[in-house]
């Protein structure tokens, strides 16, 4: 029975090592790339959403009711259109009901509860594969007047990190492409020597090595002795 | 082996790390490279996109302003009102409002101070500029429908994205260190058991060949050289069999001729049997003696896994805690998971020592690994800190039951003059896994979260219990101890004067000093002494890289030069004798030189230390490891305490000074009880 070299493991376990390495370092990246694009997508819908509440805040100091400001609806619809990744634009009174949304149909429908801001701090949320920002909308005396929901999607990361992963993987492949070979290679030719030895182990146990050698004249004479004892003739009994 | 097998042996580990090495470095940093420069070109649009998005905010009431009739040189609070709005955007590094003509009437940001004019307007306006830190973008100012009647610009700081390309870099230098690591782990495992043992087997089967011994076979199992090889040994001693077989039947034809035949053929058989020895029956298979490297890469490997964690576990300890009701503060239950672990670690290690004697290591193994791996798992699920300290005791048995078990795997199996150099294996492995382990455990955390780190450190004990029913051989009990219990066993182990001095004189007081003044004393003294917090790092870490090489050198030693004990009190003295020397130098300079001699020092006599206590004739081997590791526990905790109270009496520099002391009084007394013991076995054999 013949089988692969011990060298051809060894390369096989170094190319499993290389590969899982470059795919460790490929994964760790991409998160790491997408944490920080992530955070900055947050502060750019954040920064969207700060102005258009202090909008909102402006109407309500000349003493407008939050339902009644001045063409609200056309203010979150110019908001929406200021970042390609925003997918909706929600405004609610105090009590969660939806005064106004980009998303029309909705108007008048309760607002995720689970999305509004609690208290006077942001909320960040994922739900329904989007990312929201919930932002309290208060009045000039401090109080809570409506929520301002924003929800986006992910679209504009993932193209990037697409791009990024592709980058990476175009080098990374070229490097095992070259490395690899390479690598089985100078495997196979640094276990030359070990082979050599296991070869030459091999050849002094054959038929002619010398083990069998000195110890096959010793079985050789004594089948010489047996044979000629055996060839005597028959002793008479006594 | 044959004169010429081992320098080739050692060229082939020597060529093959350096390939692997190579093949590693290349192809990750290929991708690391890449990665960065795809970063930085993707993140410049999304850094513009973010400016774009702040430009149009701040200037939108200047814009309503200009609407209004109002010139832009006539504006009042526009420095106010850009500098209100650079505040409230962290990405800002200065917001600049400028003429047609580029000539700043208002600024302000963190960065503002260091604004670069512009050169250049086209009739676009100034475009995008990448200054030094910062990236810029230009808005026109109009009023609206209006033409334009001035700039701003945007500057965004670039150091969230450069802090991201720094961290990257070293994440990138963090999975090199440990893939090289665990390349070098897993070759020497490989090697082990494809080339080495195979060749050290069928070293045994030709040289009892070559003396006529014809009753063992050499195992054949692989297909590669090693089983040809094997097999070739086999077919040869099977034809020689084969021979004896047929001389036997033909002394029996011969002897048929007559009494004197009989008498004649009889006498060759005999002379033949006095040359050649054959087993009734044919040959057996003689099985591969137990190899001590099978118990490392399962130890290396679970040593990773346990790590996995280090960073993150007091964090993660603090924050259930303060999701937990009670009158504890969250800071004191923190530790409450840490001390858990130490304490289960400690009362656990005798019984693994008793469970590896009475069931053999390789199942001492797949218990410690199965509770381990339990334990991550819960350690993943637990909602608040009683269930992750519960979490944290099961890891914690199962790393004493687990980690003792393959030290005593790998101190059975050491061939004969390689105990010390083995078992130096042992520490040295425990040490690669723990700085693979914590350095790839941050990383990991940081993207996946703490429950991820934990389901990964419970995959990698499943792969650890794999190898384990691969590599370890089943027995190797001890039936001495296996009707011990563990009582009886410590009865026994403290009985004997020579464990009793090891463990006192040289094991305990390593620990108290690599506790006291390694983790406690020094890193205090070098704050004080105004170093930052990296560099203390970077000190702490001397201890680590000196003492690596120092354990291999300490086990040749050890076997080469049969120095064992010499070893061990010298390394106490040495110890001693560098703490002793700090009040006398300026500490920036006694310090490091003090944490690397202690590395040096301990790691010399690391090795033989567990080899003296592992070759103790007529006792269990696994139960006198155990205590030792025990013993070494409590030096562990013994240590910072006993640093304090020193400290409380003096100073630090004080308290290194007597922790010294103490070290080479301890190394004196090993060497006097040690020259006692010399001097009564010398006598004994007169």
């Amino acid at each position: 029975m013949t089988g692969p070299s011990f060298a051809t493991r060894i390369a096989l376990l170094l190319t499993a090592l290389a590969v899982l390495a470059c795919m460790l370092v490929t994964a760790l990246n991409t998160l790491k790339f997408e944490k920080l694009l992530v955070a900055q997508q947050q502060r750019i819908v954040g920064t969207i959403g700060a102005d258009l509440v202090d909008t909102f805040e402006r109407g309500m100091m000349i003493g407008v009711r939050l339902a009644d400001v001045p063409a609200a609806q056309a203010l979150v619809d110019r908001a929406f259109g200021r970042d390609p990744d925003l997918r909706r634009i929600t405004l609610s009174d105090a009590g969660g009901r939806i005064l106004f949304d980009t998303e029309r149909v909705r108007i008048g429908d309760a607002a995720e509860a689970a999305l509004l801001p609690a208290g006077q701090a942001r909320r960040y949320a994922r739900r329904d594969g989007l990312d929201w920002v919930g932002m309290p909308v208060v009045n000039s005396f401090g109080q809570r007047e409506g929520s301002l929901l924003l929800g986006y999607g992910r679209a504009g990361i993932t193209d990037r990190l697409t791009a990024i992963a592709l980058a990476m993987a175009g080098p990374g492949l070229a490097a095992l492409l070259v490395g690899l070979p390479l690598g089985w290679l100078a495997v196979f030719l640094a276990a030359r020597p070990t082979r050599r030895l296991f070869a030459h182990l091999a050849a002094s146990l054959s038929d002619s090595g010398q083990a069998m050698g000195r110890h096959g004249a010793v079985l050789d004479d004594a089948e010489r002795r047996l044979e000629a004892i055996a060839a005597r003739a028959p002793e008479r009994a006594a | 082996m044959t004169d010429d097998a081992g320098p080739t042996l050692r060229r082939l580990v020597r060529h093959l790390s350096f390939i692997a090495v190579a093949v590693l470095l290349g192809t990750v940093a290929a991708v690391s490279v890449a990665a960065l420069h795809a970063f930085d070109r993707e993140v410049r649009p999304a850094m513009e996109r973010e400016a774009a998005v702040i430009g149009e905010v701040v200037a939108n009431p200047i814009e309503r302003a200009l609407g209004l009739g109002i010139p832009l040189e006539a504006l009042v609070g526009a420095e106010d009102y850009l500098a209100g709005m650079a505040a409230s955007q962290p990405a800002v590094a200065y917001l600049v409002l400028t003429d047609l003509a580029g000539r700043p009437r208002a600024a302000a940001g963190p960065a503002a101070s260091g604004f670069q004019p512009i050169d250049v307007i086209t009739a676009e306006g100034p475009g995008s500029r990448a200054l030094p830190g910062i990236d810029e973008t230009a808005r026109p100012v109009a009023a609206p429908g209006g033409r334009p009647q001035g700039w701003l610009l945007v500057g965004v700081g670039r150091a969230a994205v450069d802090d991201i390309i720094v961290d990257t870099r070293w994440d990138l230098a963090i999975v090199l260190l440990v893939g090289v690591l665990l390349a070098m782990e897993v070759l020497r495992f490989a090697l082990d058991r494809g080339v080495i043992a195979p060749l050290t087997m069928i070293e045994a089967v030709v040289r009892r060949l070559d003396t006529g011994d014809c009753t063992r076979l050499a195992e054949a199992g692989s297909a590669d050289e090693a089983g040809r090889v094997a097999r070739a040994a086999n077919a040869l001693v099977r034809r020689l069999g084969d021979r004896w077989a047929h001389l036997q039947w033909l002394a029996t034809e011969a002897a048929s001729t007559g009494a004197g035949a009989a008498r004649d053929a009889a006498a060759v058989i005999a002379t033949l049997g006095d040359r050649l020895r054959f087993r009734d029956g044919g040959a057996v298979v003689d099985a591969a003696p137990p190899a001590a490297s099978a118990a490392r890469l399962p130890l290396f490997l679970f040593v990773v896994a346990e790590q996995l964690s280090t960073s993150f576990i007091p964090l993660l300890g603090r924050d259930l805690a303060r999701a937990t009701r009670g009158g504890f503060s969250p800071d004191l239950l923190a530790a409450l998971p840490i001390a858990v672990f130490v304490a289960a670690v400690a009362f656990a290690t005798p019984y693994g020592g008793r469970l590896t004697a009475r069931r053999g290591p390789r199942d001492a193994v797949l218990v410690g690994g199965g509770v381990a791996a339990l334990g991550y798992l819960a350690a993943a699920l637990a909602d608040d800190v009683t269930q992750f300290a519960l979490a944290r005791m099961l890891c914690g048995i199962g790393y004493a039951v687990l980690t003792i078990a393959c030290q005593a795997q790998m101190a059975m199996a050491a061939r004969q003059g390689r105990l010390a150099r083995t078992l130096g294996g042992f520490t040295g492995a425990v040490m690669t896994g723990a700085v693979c382990g914590t350095a790839i455990g941050a990383v990991i955390a940081d993207r996946l979260g703490y429950g991820a780190t934990f389901l990964a450190s419970a995959g990698l004990v499943v792969v650890v219990l794999g190898l384990a029913l691969r590599a370890i051989p089943r027995g190797m009990t001890d039936p001495v101890a296996a009707g011990q219990g563990v009582v009886a066993g410590a009865r026994a182990a403290f009985g004997n004067a020579r464990f009793t001095a090891v463990l006192l004189l040289a094991a305990v007081p390593a620990k108290i000093v690599l506790a006291g003044f390694i983790f406690y004393l020094a890193p205090l003294a070098l704050r004080d002494a105004g170093l930052s917090q990296a560099a203390v790092g970077r000190n702490v870490m001397l201890y680590g890289l000196c003492m690596l090489p120092a354990i291999a050198l300490g086990g040749w030693l050890a076997d080469r030069a049969r120095m064992g004990g010499g070893l061990i009190w010298g390394g106490a003295v040495l110890n001693g004798g560098a703490l002793l020397m700090i009040p006398l130098l300026p500490e920036v300079a006694a310090l490091p030189i003090a944490i690397a001699v202690t590395g040096a020092a301990q790691g010399l006599a690391s090795a033989p230390m567990l080899a003296v206590v592992a070759g103790m004739p007529g006792r269990s081997t696994p139960l006198l490891l155990s205590f030792l590791r025990l013993g070494e526990r409590f030096g562990s905790v013994i240590g910072p305490f006993a640093a304090a109270w020193l400290m409380m009496r003096g100073d630090a520099v004080w308290a290194m000074g007597v922790l010294g002391g103490v070290t080479a009084l301890t190394g004196i007394g090993y060497a006097l009880v040690q020259r006692r013991a010399t001097r009564a076995n010398a006598a004994i054999a007169s």
